[in-house]
């Protein structure tokens, strides 16, 4: 069992989450209730990550900011801050691949509001931020949890883009996903299992629970 | 602009009350404008998809028009010549939507306390609890989401969070297509109560004309987006403007004339005389019956016109048991205020308590009258019957022909 | 306030008893989480990265844990295809040490400027047949039964590294084309990312043999379920095992790298398979 990796799949996971929150709530929103030309290009862009192979992404990651490119050397040397083969850069993947998981559950979510219950609202004195708290998120709260639980089990098991961007170096980049890989090729068939049922117990209970939570939400409507 | 649209304006714009006006093309064409004084009901009427929902929709602030102006109790709230336009959070208006807009997630007491953000928390709950009160809400259904709650009261609760804001305006919207009859009846008398002690327009919009002529001070005809007429009802359908408007509030009886100008010996008379339909008929309008009717001084003699009669009107009688005196002919209807005519049954449907009657003039080849038989006017009558109309000269109401919208009535 | 006649249905913000005790566990649960991970966060971060061909996975572990025992500095230690890693360290991976199982990666990086110096050889390492307990194959190392398999269809599927960036793999190609069995042996091949991919392929059962290091067969994990047998190494260049430090490399790394040249580190080696070159040539 390796704590390291567990550890840092959940940091990574966790991250990942705090970053695309408020991120994925303003585009979802934005596309949601935006009438606008471009859009459709927009929504295809959100939903690319998840139809792109993860090889492809890491390759243009890998390509367009990693260590041999003008963007990573600028960063490298004004910043400091290396994209490639860092946590950094795990989560900056991590950020764009998890994109349509964060985005479309919540942005099917504010499109179910009727426009009237926001037009009632403005109506009954409500700002745009007052509107934003008492109607629009408790509304679109199953949906919000459902994407904040697709994110973080989603990333807990991300492998190519992180093998490619990462590598695998333990303590760094080698998420639980990636230990399992390697201790399957170091011939430790225990430790592979002990992680590999870890992983699969906590999906599972994330996904459960999200799904309970979201009925009994909508039960409660 | 009509005078007496500009008379009925003006005299709301003494009050402190709703004048609108609008002037757009896209993305829906409206014009027009209408105005209410405080604590009186302006009904706007009209078919669906007239641009009533639209124009109500700008005077709340929800959307905003390519030129327009309303002004509510003397505030500007939009006026797109100085580029002044409050969002409907400013507007302090009190809107109930059709289909209520309630929030599903909270219980009908935080539905009204949104509009009570302003206040602290305890007295937010204690206002809502009142407001609630006032529209007869039960207590125990207080901590009740919408969902179990019925039509009626969704809507008492809708009310209830428009009236909590103490709006400076009150919009209806259809307030009750969606509601049964038991629930309407309370929901009139509601109404009647907050006209009585709210000292602020209030502005019901619908298709539904009986309840508009019911409930409303004034009303306001729309149709493809433009005011087509404003006044009190009866005066809007005892002299519509126009066939248009003379179709949508319901007049069924609308012919052609000739305007041959005032009665000599009747002052305030003049001559109307009643042409066919189509090319149907004699073509020799001395064939055809003069009527003694109102002159209102407006139409040039000579013209052609339209004229309507209102149900009202119209009286059935039992055929004469000789040869009516008011058989048609010139000179035949003299200066009585009625005339007689007799008339034989074409169809008479039965509709539970009304009957529909289609009645065809013997003497008016191709011309018949449509009538709406209820209460003590109805009588059993049967297609085939034979029977005497008596027509009140008063009634009739003469527009000129080459009026926009004086289309040929409909076969 | 709880009012007569309420609907027993909370409103929005207030709680139910039965939430508020689910939030307190929750809380719980994730202060002991944190607690149990806390211990392996706060542990000694590694003062050095060390990139290391797979082949040497076994040894080099044995080699880091007793450089540690002895009072050296902690490694982190980073396994994979020598090809890979040198790709890698070019994209700027942040390694100090590299071990690769080909001197030419090293010779390449110390063209690009990436080594400090061209390096030293370290070992000598052999390639072999590994037969997973139950095959068909007989671990013969001259591969003649692996012929006989090729033709009697005993052999369905074999095993070597890839040959496109894993010396063992390129070496195993050349032995096979030494043997004249790479062709006929082409539809029944399986590629490993690396030596030990292969290897753990090798043994995964739907695979009836491959080629791999010796030093990975003699892996007690791994001996315990194979037969192992050296091919001829004339029948392959030989895989000269180069290491270098690479630029801003820290003291640990230096270390390390200067650990590796004494005795017991050689005998670690010469343990696993490797051969080692007397004297430790530096070229």
């Amino acid at each position: 069992m390796d704590w390291t990796a567990l550890v840092l799949s959940l940091k990574l996971a966790a991250a990942t989450l705090v970053v695309l929150l408020p991120i994925g709530l303003a585009l979802a929103r934005w596309l949601a209730w935006g009438r606008f030309a471009g859009k459709a290009w927009i929504e295809a862009a959100v939903v690319l990550p998840l139809v792109l192979p993860p090889t492809v992404l890491g390759y243009y990651l890998l390509v367009g900011v990693g260590g041999g490119s003008p963007i990573g050397r600028w960063l490298h040397e004004t910043l400091g801050v290396q994209l490639t083969f860092s946590f950094s850069g795990l989560l900056l993947a991590s950020i764009v691949f998890n994109l349509p998981f964060m985005v479309q559950p919540v942005q099917r979510a504010f499109e179910a509001i009727p426009r009237e219950l926001t037009e009632a609202a403005a109506v009954s004195g409500l700002g745009f931020w007052q509107t934003l708290a008492r109607v629009e998120l408790p509304l679109a709260w199953p949906g919000i949890l459902s994407a904040m639980v697709l994110t973080f089990v989603h990333t807990m098991g991300e492998f190519g883009v992180v093998l490619m961007v990462g590598g695998s170096i333990p303590g760094q980049t080698q998420t639980i996903a990636i230990a399992i890989y390697d201790r399957v090729q170091a011939f430790d068939f225990a430790s592979a299992d002990r992680m590999a049922l870890l992983l699969l117990v906590l999906s599972l209970t994330a996904v459960a629970a999200s799904f309970l939570a979201s009925a009994r939400l909508v039960r409660r409507r | 602009m009509k005078a007496d649209d500009v008379a009925a304006r003006g005299a709301a714009a003494d009050a402190p009350g709703l004048q609108v006006e609008v002037e757009q093309r896209l993305p829906m064409p409206l014009a027009g404008g209408f105005g209410c004084a405080a604590g009186e009901l302006l009904a706007l009427v009209g078919p669906s998809g007239a641009g009533k929902t639209s124009m109500m929709r700008v005077v709340a602030g929800l959307t905003r028009p390519q030129s327009g102006r309303v002004v509510v109790g003397g505030r500007v709230w939009l006026d797109t010549a100085t580029g002044v336009c409050l969002p409907p959070q400013a507007r302090h208006v009190g809107l109930v939507f059709q289909h209520y807009a309630l929030m599903p997630h909270l219980s009908a007491l935080d539905n009204v306390a949104l509009a009570l953000l302003e206040l602290p928390r305890a007295e937010r709950r204690s206002r809502a609890r009142h407001w609630l009160e006032h529209v007869q809400l039960a207590p125990e259904l207080h901590a009740r989401r919408p969902a179990v709650l019925s039509g009626g009261q969704q809507q008492r609760v809708a009310v209830a969070r428009a009236l909590a804001r103490e709006p400076a305006l009150l919009l209806l919207d259809e307030p009750f297509s969606a509601v049964d009859q038991m629930s309407r009846q309370g929901l009139y008398r509601l109404l009647a109560d907050l006209r009585r002690e709210l000292a602020v327009p209030i502005v019901l919009v619908t298709h539904d004309l009986a309840e508009a002529r019911l409930l409303a001070d004034r009303m306001a005809v729309i149709d493809a987006g433009r005011v087509l007429q404003q006044g009190s009802p009866e005066a809007i359908h005892r002299a519509p403007r126009n066939a248009r408007v003379a179709d949508l509030v319901g007049l069924q009886n609308r012919f052609r004339g000739r305007w041959e100008g005032p009665a000599a010996g009747a002052p305030g008379r003049g001559w109307l005389r009643w042409l066919p339909d189509g090319a149907a008929g004699h073509p020799d309008p001395a064939a055809w019956p003069r009527l003694a009717v109102l002159d209102k001084g407006r139409i040039v003699p000579g013209s052609p016109v339209t004229w309507v009669l209102p149900g009202d009107a119209v009286r059935l009688l039992d055929a004469a048991a000789s040869a009516s005196p008011a058989a048609p002919g010139p000179g035949a209807t003299g200066h009585a205020d009625t005339v007689r005519l007799p008339a034989r049954v074409a169809e008479a449907r039965h509709l539970g308590e009304i009957t529909l009657a289609t009645l065809d003039l013997p003497g008016l080849p191709g011309t018949s009258l449509r009538l709406t038989l209820a209460g003590p006017r109805r009588r059993r009558i049967a297609a085939g019957d034979r029977l005497d109309v008596e027509l009140d000269l008063d009634g009739v109401h003469v527009m000129p022909a080459r009026e926009p919208g004086n289309l040929p009535p409909a076969a | 306030m709880i009012e007569r006649g309420r609907a027993p249905v909370a409103s929005s913000g207030e709680l139910l008893p039965r939430s508020a005790a689910r939030r307190r566990l929750l809380r719980q649960a994730l202060a002991t989480a944190a607690a149990v991970a806390a211990p392996g966060l706060r542990a000694q971060t590694p003062a050095a990265t060390v990139a290391a061909a797979s082949d040497l996975k076994f040894a080099l572990e044995e080699i880091a844990a007793d450089f540690e025992r002895a009072g050296g500095a902690r490694l982190r230690l980073v396994f994979g295809s020598s090809g890979n890693l040198s790709s890698q360290i070019l994209q700027g991976a942040p390694f100090h040490l590299f071990l690769s199982a080909d001197e030419a990666f090293v010779f390449r990086l110390a063209d690009a400027g990436r080594t400090v110096d061209r390096g030293r050889l370290y070992a000598v390492g052999r390639i072999g047949l590994l037969v997973p307990q139950g095959s068909p194959l007989r671990p013969d190392g001259t591969l003649q039964d692996l012929r006989a398999a090729i033709a009697d269809g005993r052999l369905r599927r074999f095993a070597i590294a890839n040959p496109a960036h894993a010396p063992y793999g390129m070496r195993a190609r050349e032995a096979l084309q030494h043997a004249g069995l790479w062709d006929a042996l082409q539809p029944h091949l399986v590629l490993g990312e690396n030596v030990s991919q292969a290897a753990q392929f090798a043994t995964a059962g739907a695979v009836q043999g491959g080629l791999v290091a010796h030093s990975i067969a003699l892996a007690p994990a791994v001996a315990r379920q194979v037969r192992f047998d050296l091919v001829p190494a004339h029948w392959h260049r030989p895989l000269r095992q180069r290491m270098a430090l690479l630029r801003g490399a820290p003291a640990a790394a230096r270390d390390f790298h200067d650990h590796l040249a004494t005795p017991s580190a050689q005998a670690a080696l010469a343990r696993h398979g490797f051969e080692i070159p007397h004297p430790p040539a530096r070229e």
